[in-house]
Order: structure tokens, then sequence, then C-alpha cells
């Protein structure tokens, strides 16, 4: 079941399409990544999908609803531009923002307790922002936007400056909602996070939809049939018309199949020559690669 | 919805309010003001000031029995010459010699030229104060030498009272009399000042609130909360509300503050002397307490009350929601906010220099156009509201008022929207024009 869906959405500003008719759908309970380069419309689409501005043209739904401005206390946001009020104190600050999702005060303060507990800040209740760190910002800024148990939680660049330590607690707790049905939208252009906690992604690069679906559909509609392997003693060489790039040096080894032929064929090959094989196994590309590789090769499809 | 623009509202009071600024702004200010001016009171009422004793060498001989002495100012006649003088000032203890040349007093004394002889130079003050008292006693020598009768002479003085019958009012009931035509001025004065104040620095907190949320990149957390029109909206009250609280106050503080002068200086513990003179000289021009009363009875209260309420909101209005439009297209870069805030200060400056000329001639052309203008009424009408403008004026400018504090409300939250979200690339007055025409 789709959380959200955007049907041809379009945003212009003064002469440029910044989000030319796209079109994804973010499933329930699923970590869904907003891949693009920057400046490709990431932003502008989250803006609309939180009611911040609305589209020129096409429509969002949100469990196959329209949009509307009520939704958005069901969502949480994290925008890439955060921050806090320095002078306010840790506790009233958060009180506060939990109030505008439309909590009330005692039940905001019971489930802030609940998360200062977790996340190690109950001491830091009475301290003004600007006596923090940067991390301990991000800290509480995370808190704020899951505070109200938001069924759609849309997170731009979460991790950028904190510490490793931090990032995990993070990510642990992105997973443990998305478990508990939380959707969750992760706009970022750090490919590796992605690989680690998405597992739909749709790739937007100059307001355009590119790229779309599970990350592991995705990387097997792009593998390009290459495989590692790993031997024993001398390396007997491979002659055969569906094997190319056959390269093996001190025990490790890769070659290349065409698209015609399985992973069965070349080990079969390899065994064949006489070689001894210890490993085998296929290489998939990984996300940082295909978003290179699509983004770059962008132009031949328009 | 609702609730939240009220969340907005209290925060922003609140934050305020509990800063440590605002009590020193609030009840520091005026209470330095006061003490200031009874300090300066004391002070300039001589009570502190000791006494001088001035040594006189009279060659006319017609100062000694007429020259009014008192507690401040000590005359003592030198029987002799100009060296006696010299001698006695230099035992100490004097201001200064007084030198009187020899004259022919079978006539009026009308020029003459007195010498102030000493170790320092005598101030401003206390030049202006001998030759006051030099001066009426000549005065009273010349009468008796004219053979005027200065009894006479005062029960001839005449005193006209302007009173003003306003026709379209229906005649006499509404009578005015001149002074409180002196007394509307002042308050005009009083009241349009205290909006020129009131929307350059309120005006100014609201743009400073919007630049801090749009620096400190909170405002998109916020607006995915709230629409930003609310958000405007909220910072716009509670900054009002904090400028209510804070006139409240001070009104309170002047009325505790009048209260306890009151009981401190009662007449007779006023300092005597030049005061109780100067307090005599007025009353004789015809001014007293009892008639200040009724001229300010003479006031048309309820019109000058309720303008100053309306067209402090919708002044406020007006201003606030242009500031927070300027201040979401500024965001981190200052001296180009300069430029951004001059469009908007420049009315509430012009309106500031319109007064005088207004309150001089209340219902002459700029004080009508500028009154009904809304740029400029906010600060022009409650100033003259004490002349009691004719009705149609009042009515047409509160007309003009509403419905352009609706137009610049809408257009400054439209400007605002756009704004906050824009980093790092200006606002220029195309990127405006398109805001607008969105």
């Amino acid at each position: 079941m789709n959380l959200l869906r955007l049907d041809q959405v379009v945003k212009e500003y003064k002469n440029k399409r910044a989000v030319d008719s796209v079109s994804f759908a973010v499933r329930t309970g699923k970590i869904f990544g907003l891949l693009g380069p920057n400046g490709a419309g990431k932003t502008s689409i989250i803006r609309m999908i939180t009611n911040i501005t609305r589209p020129d043209a096409g429509n969002i739904y949100y469990h196959d609803e329209p949009m509307e401005r009520r939704h958005i206390e069901n969502i949480g946001y994290l925008p890439e531009e955060r921050g806090l009020y320095k002078k306010m104190k840790v506790g009233e600050q958060l009180i506060y923002l939990a109030r505008l999702k439309g909590m009330d005060k005692e039940s905001a303060r019971v489930a802030l307790r609940e998360q200062a507990e977790k996340y190690e800040i109950s001491s830091w209740w009475d301290k003004k922002i600007e006596e923090l760190s940067k991390g301990m910002q991000q800290k509480i800024q995370f808190i704020a936007t899951v505070v109200h148990k938001p069924q759609l939680l849309i997170l731009d660049e979460p991790f950028t400056g904190l510490d490793p330590i931090n990032t995990n607690l993070i990510k642990d707790d992105i997973r443990q909602m998305a478990a508990n049905g939380c959707t969750i939208i992760f706009s970022t252009h750090r490919m590796e996070q992605v690989e680690e906690i998405c597992e739909d992604i749709v790739l937007i690069s100059d307001g355009k939809n590119i790229l779309e679906g599970s990350v592991r559909q995705i990387k097997q509609d792009l593998k390009e049939y290459r495989y590692a392997f790993s031997y024993t003693g001398e390396f007997q060489p491979v002659q055969d018309a569906q094997l190319h790039d056959v390269m093996a040096t001190a025990g490790q080894g890769t070659l290349h199949t065409t698209s015609t032929v399985g992973p069965e064929y070349a080990l079969r090959k390899l065994l064949d020559a006489g070689n001894s094989i210890s490993g085998f196994n296929e290489v998939l590309p990984g996300l940082n690669e295909i978003f290179i590789k699509t983004v770059e090769k962008k132009p031949a499809l328009a | 919805m609702k609730g939240k623009v009220g969340l907005i509202i209290a925060r922003e009071y609140w934050t305020r309010v509990r800063k440590k600024t605002f009590l020193i702004s609030t009840i520091l200010t005026p209470l330095a003001i006061l003490a200031i001016m009874v300090v300066s009171g004391v002070l300039s009422s001589g009570a502190l000031s000791k006494s001088k004793t001035y040594l006189v060498v009279d060659e006319t001989g017609v100062l000694e029995s007429r020259i009014r002495q008192s507690d401040s100012h000590v005359f003592e006649f030198v029987e002799g010459d100009i060296n006696k003088a010299k001698e006695l000032y230099a035992a100490g203890g004097y201001e200064t010699i007084l030198r009187v040349p020899a004259m022919d007093v079978s006539q009026p004394i009308t020029d003459i030229k007195v010498t102030i002889i000493g170790n320092e130079r005598p101030g401003f003050g206390a030049m202006e104060s001998l030759q006051g008292r030099l001066e009426s006693a000549m005065k009273k020598y010349n009468y008796e030498i004219a053979g005027v009768d200065q009894d006479a002479l005062d029960d001839l003085k005449s005193k006209v009272d302007l009173t003003i019958e306003l026709m379209r009012d229906g005649g006499e009931d509404r009578a005015v009399s001149n002074s409180s035509v002196a007394i509307g001025s002042v308050i005009g004065g009083v009241m349009g000042f205290i909006m020129y104040i009131v929307l350059i620095v309120y005006g100014t907190f609201v743009m400073r609130s919007v630049m801090e949320e749009k620096i400190n990149r909170i405002v998109e957390v916020v607006i995915s909360s709230v629409k930003p029109f609310q958000l405007m909206l909220g910072k716009i009250v509670g900054v009002g509300l904090v400028g209510l609280t804070q006139i409240a106050v001070w009104l309170v503080l002047i009325g505790i503050g009048m209260t306890v002068m009151s009981l401190f200086f009662t007449p007779d513990q006023m300092p005597t002397g030049e005061i109780t003179a100067a307090m005599a000289e007025v009353e004789e021009s015809g001014f007293s307490m009892a008639k200040l009363f009724t001229d300010l009875g003479e006031i048309n209260w309820l019109l000058v009350g309720s303008c100053f309420i309306v067209y402090f909101f919708g002044g406020y209005f007006i201003y606030s929601s242009l500031f927070a439009a300027v201040g979401s297209a500024i965001g981190d870069d200052m001296a180009e906010g300069q430029s951004l805030t001059f469009p908007i200060m420049l009315p509430i400056i012009i309106s500031f220099m319109m007064l005088f000329p207004a309150l001089e001639d209340p219902n002459g052309g700029i004080a009508v156009f500028g009154s009904i203008f809304p740029l400029t009424s906010p600060i022009l009408m409650p100033a003259r509201a004490a002349f009691d403008p004719p009705m149609w004026q009042v009515l047409l400018s509160i007309a003009l008022l509403i419905a352009s504090c609706a137009g610049v409300v809408w257009l400054s939250g439209k400007i605002y929207r756009a704004g906050i979200l824009l980093y790092g690339k200006k606002l220029s007055l195309k990127n405006l024009w398109q805001i607008i025409r969105d």
C-alpha cells in the first residue's frame, strides 16, 4: 500500500522548471531514498509534500486522498536548512515545537522526557540552545521531528554534522520506526547511507525522475555481468567467446560475461580450464556507481 | 489552526517580556527619567544653590529701597566708594561687586550701564537674574518719578479671552477656549510622538524577529507545522502585545510617580522664592490650575482615546507587516537591510515631519491630507484628534486605514512566504513583482 503518491507534479520558479512532471510512490512502512545531485529539485519536492509550497500542476496523494493541510500533523520534517531558537531553553523549545504539531502540553512533556532519556539529553533540559554543541543541537532537532510519532518522516540530509556514534543512534532509530510502521523519506546525496538503509529509491536529476524502484531490483537491472573469484595455485587462462576482460593476479580475479550467460557458465569455464576455484560471486554495481552513471547519461536520455 | 497562532503569539510575547532588556527598558528607564527629572527640578529650583551676596556701590542712590532682596540674592550696599567695596570683596564671602554709576536722577533712568567687578566671570543665569532685578528696581523708580501709580496701572490692564464657536457643532455648547487649543497641540504632539516611536521601535522588533528565524534556520521547521502567514501574524500580534504591555506599565508608573510627587512636593514644601514668584507671574497671565482642568475637560477625550487605539493597531499592522516582509527578504545581510528598510522608514519620518505644521494649522492642507492618507494617518490623525476634526474626515481616514491595512498585510504575507525560504539570493524588485503577481 502506498502512503504517498506523486502524480505528474510540476513546480516552476521564474522561467525554470525545478520539478518537471515527477511521479513516484512511497510504500507504507518502508524507508524510501529521495536521491539526486545538488540542485536537482529534492528540496522543492519535499516542500510540496510538506505543504510549504503548492505544486503548479499535478497532484500529491496521502493515503490515496489528495494531500491537504490537515495531513501535515502526521508528518515529521527535518529540513536540510535547520536550526533552533538560540536563546530558548531546550525543554521549552521542544514543547513549543511539539505543540505546533498539535500535541497538548502534557503529552508533549511526557513524550519528550522519554526521548530525552533515550538520547541522554535530560541534563540539558534547562540549558539554552546556544550553550550546546552543534551535534547536540542536531539530536534535539531530530527529537523535535519525531516526538509527535509521525506516520511519515521526511529527513533531508539528517546525518550532516553528526559524529559516527550519534549517526548510528539515529540510524537505528530510523530503522526501529520503520519497523513500527512509520514511513520514511530519506533525502541525500550520500549513497553509502542509502545503500545501508533504503529499500526503495527514486533518483531525481534536473527536476526529472530518471530512475525508480527497489534498491535490489535496480541493481539487478543495471548489473554489468561482472564476477569476482579467488583461486589457488597457478591461474589457467580461459578462452571463451562469452567471457571477456578476464584478469587474475595473486589468487584474486574478475571477469565479465555477455548478458546471455549466467554465473554457472562462467564458473564452469573457469573450472574446465583446470583452475582450482576457492570462491566465486557476482559483483553488483554500487548505488554510487549507478548514481554517477545515470546522472551523467541523462543528456542522452533527454 | 487558531490554537497554533495563539502558541506563536505566546512564544513571541513571553520570550520578550521575560528578557532582562525588557525589564530594563520598561521599568528602569522610566525610573531613571523620573529620577533625572526630580534631580534637575530640584537643582533648577535653586533649593540646592547657595545664597549669593552681592556688594553694590550705588552712586545713584535709588536702588537700595527698591531692589528685590531674596534668600538666593542678597544685595549689600556699600557706604563709600569702589575702593572700599574692593577691600570688602577681598575679605571674601561675596559673589561680585555691582557698580552703578552716578546719573542725573531727576529724570527717569532709561539707559544705564552697570559694571560687574569680581575675580570670576558670573554664569549666564546669574547675569540674567541680576539684570532682571536691576531693571525692575529701575522701573519702580521711573514710575515714581513720572508719577505713575503702580496699582492704578495694574487696574488698567486688559485681558482678552479668545473663545472659539464652531457653527457645525451647534454653537455655544461646544465653545472652545484658546488655552484648550494650546493643550490640544500638546496632546496632539504627544500622541503623534508616541505613535512615531511605536511604529519605528516595534516595527524594527518584528523585522529582527523575522530575520532571526531565517538566520537560525528554524523557519522551515516552523512552517512545516503552520502556514507562513500564521507565523507572520502571530509574530506581529505577539510583539504588538509586548508594546501594549510596555505602554501600560509606563502609564501605571507615571500614575505612581505623579502620586508620589504630589505627596512629597505639597505646595508649602515647594522651594520658595523663585518658583512661587514664577507661579504668581503665570497666574497673572490668566493661567490657573482650575482653568487647566476645565480646558482639559473640553478636549473630546472619547475621540482622542479611540483614535489613538484605532490608529495604534492600524498603523502598527501596516508598518510591522511591511517590516516583516523586508526582514524576510534581507536574510543574513544586514548591510543590504539598510537600503530595504529605508523606503519603509521614509513615510514614518515624513509623517513625523508633517506633525508640527499640522499642529500649527490643524485644518490646513498638510493636516487634512496627512490625517487621511493611510501611510501618514497613524501619526497625524491621533495628533489632530484633540482639535475635533470633521467627522467625515475621521471616518474616511479610518476606512482607508482599514482597507490599506488589509491590503498591506496580505501583500506582505506573500513577500514573507517567498522571502523566508530564499537563502543566498537577493530579493530584487523584479523578483518582488513576480512574487506579488503569483
